[in-house]
């Protein structure tokens, strides 16, 4: 979950990391040194796009927030305006805090050439440090990312403070990434977070319940809706960028890996896949709650209707009778339209409810997948 | 003598008073892999399937010899109870449980390390070796003993390539799912150096996903090998930001973290690579074919 950046400095903020002073728009914080009008979205390079204005007095700041706030940086609206107090930079430099997957340790990074994107900096001038997850940060860390970025004696408190408050945030809140870039340093010689691009840690929710929700909820279509509703994993196409063509197929399945495999067994054919959805334990919550997510899965506007599941100790016809319960719900649904591959525990009845439903079945995936393909391919010629 | 588990391994079941704990031991116990107890706090001197309950892992350790534990236990205590695990001296733990906040999983895996615990998880269907040991969410139905060693991360794919090399009449001579989340205890690198050294396994099939790069000294370390190994990486035709049930299995903008870059680095260390699931078989009976000690194609690890 990604937040915004006002979102995200408020959390800085809490554990000691100084910000400028910002408000959201309409309001306007305080400033003596001019203003500065900031897109809210997640979307990167906002300031290229046009989503970054200064302003010199209020009536400028009132022209530029509206004008922001009618903004669309890409493909995202602006979500909100924060304005901010213009700081007086002496030097722009890179921190960050964040979860190294393959390493299974967080690490910061410290670089003096901050402001651009980090990508585009020589890696021999990017200082780094492993966090030991049984120490947690230590000083001597803290000290070598001080020396990359040959700060001045005087602000080594300063510096120290922010490097803990930042490990601290992404510690406390649970985020896998807190980035501050630029890191600034005036001219009256204070230090502060001048961005924030915080991504939290979907897992550990629960371990927040006071924190508000995000503001860029991303906009997702009914069908996505319905999936979180019933608690599966939904991918919907449509939205993306190229749309599925037809034919197309969609796809069903338990387990992460299953449905992905499933998905590379159309895609690779040259057939657009139109959506899917991982049953994520669904059957576990009985017939009717399976049946509601079947119901889900007919909402995706496809040529086929491909269903693999795969069980080593649960029984699939409680799989094969809610599919059937969604079918009779939707009458105006070809059967044809339907292939589906099952194994588990008594898959043999399985077999039996959905051929007396006139949907094909076939116990081999290599089967499967090539009825849906084909079937597939021949509405198309149809078509 | 297969990988991690075997007919001697002394299993515990953490939780096993709970239904999932109790499903397992039971399970287990029907058939005939070597389970010999489990520990709930407070249910200590009580009995599940004919195995006697402890309160402590400690306990439990000391009074049935345990050396691998399938944790079974409530999300709000799994970490603490690793914890327990790994304090126990226990050498291998199965974490079945997902959606383990990726801070307690760095913590959980930091800990077990410095201890020697070998975590396979967290969101690991288990390890298999069949005949002998199944510590996995896998039906004994459904395994074959032979003489393939599969890695994966995931449970529901495994099961597909299982069946697919049964239909080439091949068999397991244990598998290993490594577990879907971000942060693993036991990496791609860490199984193959073990199938290497195993006199059972004649060829391993890698299973990899999107998201993060622990395929990357995988390939390095399978161009050294003298046993072939097989490389399916799955995810290929999904979109890339998409969270498909597997924490770990988003790609976002990091480019190591692409189906296809894991495939050209399997391919470019002489690794076969397969495109679907269903071409794997045919794959395994190729590189049989050739003998059972294949001499790399590759002119960096050519043996003479």
């Amino acid at each position: 979950m990604k937040l915004l950046e006002y979102e995200g400095k408020a959390l800085l903020a809490k554990h000691g990391v100084p910000t400028p002073l910002g408000a959201l728009w309409p309001e306007i914080p305080r400033s003596d040194s001019g203003w500065v009008v900031k897109a809210q979205v997640l979307t990167g390079g906002r300031g290229k796009k046009g989503g970054i204005l200064a302003a010199g007095d209020r009536g400028e700041v009132e022209r530029h927030a509206s004008h922001v706030k009618s903004l669309m940086l890409g493909v995202e609206p602006v979500h909100a305006v924060y304005i901010e107090q213009k700081l007086q930079i002496a030097h722009e430099y890179y921190l960050t805090a964040f979860v190294d997957r393959d390493r299974g340790v967080v690490a910061m990074m410290a670089s003096a050439a901050g402001g651009v994107d980090i990508e585009q900096v020589p890696k021999s001038d990017i200082a780094r440090i492993d966090i030991d997850p049984l120490l947690g940060l230590m000083g001597f860390q803290i000290q070598h990312l001080k020396r990359a970025l040959r700060l001045d004696g005087k602000l080594d408190a300063h510096f120290g403070a922010i490097v803990r408050g930042l490990y601290r945030t992404l510690i406390d809140e649970d985020a896998e990434l807190a980035e501050i870039n630029p890191l600034v340093l005036t001219h009256d010689g204070q230090m502060l977070a001048a961005d924030a691009k915080i991504v939290l840690d979907d897992d550990a929710v629960a371990r927040h319940p006071g924190r508000p929700g995000p503001l860029a909820w991303t906009v997702d279509s009914a069908f996505m809706q319905r999936c979180r509703e019933l608690d599966v994993i939904g991918v919907d196409n449509r939205g993306r960028t190229p749309p599925p063509v037809r034919p197309n197929v969609a796809i069903l399945g338990n387990g992460a890996g299953l449905t992905m495999a499933t998905y590379d067994q159309i895609a690779l054919s040259g057939v657009s896949v139109a959506g899917a959805i991982e049953l994520h334990g669904a059957l576990a919550r009985g017939v009717e709650h399976t049946a509601q997510v079947f119901d889900a899965f007919f909402m995706l506007d496809a040529d086929v209707f491909f269903i693999n599941a795969f069980y080593q100790l649960r029984s699939t016809d409680a799989l094969a009778q809610a599919l059937t319960q969604a079918l009779a719900a939707n009458p105006s649904l070809a059967r044809e339209r339907v292939v589906v591959r099952m194994r588990g525990v008594k898959q043999e009845t399985s077999q039996k409810i959905i051929e007396a439903a006139k949907c094909f079945y076939s116990a081999s995936l290599k089967e499967a997948s090539d009825r849906a393909l084909a079937v597939a391919r021949s509405r198309a010629g149809r078509a | 003598m297969s990988i991690l588990v075997n007919a001697k391994t002394r299993i515990l079941v953490q939780g096993i008073t709970g239904t999932t704990g109790r499903l397992f031991a039971e399970r287990m116990k029907a058939g005939g892999t070597p389970v010999v107890g489990g520990v709930t706090p407070g249910k200590g001197g009580t009995t599940v399937a004919g195995l006697p309950v402890f309160d402590s892992m400690r306990e439990a350790v000391g009074a049935t010899g345990g050396d691998a534990v399938l944790s079974c236990i409530a999300p709000n205590y799994v970490v603490d109870g690793l914890f327990e695990v790994v304090d126990a001296g226990i050498p291998l733990a199965v974490l079945y449980i997902e959606n383990i906040p990726v801070h307690d999983a760095i913590q959980m895996c930091a800990f077990a390390k410095a201890r020697g615990t070998r975590i396979l998880g967290p969101n690991s269907a288990g390890v298999v070796s069949p005949g002998q040991a199944n510590l996995a969410d896998l039906n004994d139905a459904n395994l074959r003993p032979g003489r393939i060693g599969i890695v994966s991360k995931s449970g529901t794919l495994t099961y597909e390539v299982i069946d697919e090399i049964h239909r080439h009449d091949f068999g397991e001579s244990s598998v290993v799912c490594l577990g879907g989340d971000r942060v693993i205890g036991t990496h791609y690198v860490d199984v193959l150096r073990l199938f290497e050294d195993d006199a059972d396994t004649d060829l391993v099939i890698l299973i990899g996903e999107p998201g993060g790069g622990l395929e990357y000294p995988a390939a390095e370390f399978a161009a050294t090998m003298r046993k072939p190994v097989i490389a399916y990486i799955t995810g290929q035709g999904s979109p890339q930001d998409a969270r498909m049930g597997h924490a770990g299995a988003v790609v976002g903008d990091d480019e190591r973290s692409r189906p296809q870059n894991k495939m050209r680095a399997f391919a470019s260390a002489g690794v076969p690579v397969v495109q679907r699931v269903t071409d794997i078989g045919e794959a395994v009976a190729k590189q049989l074919s050739q003998g059972p000690h294949r001499v790399k194609g590759t002119s960096k690890t050519k043996e003479t």
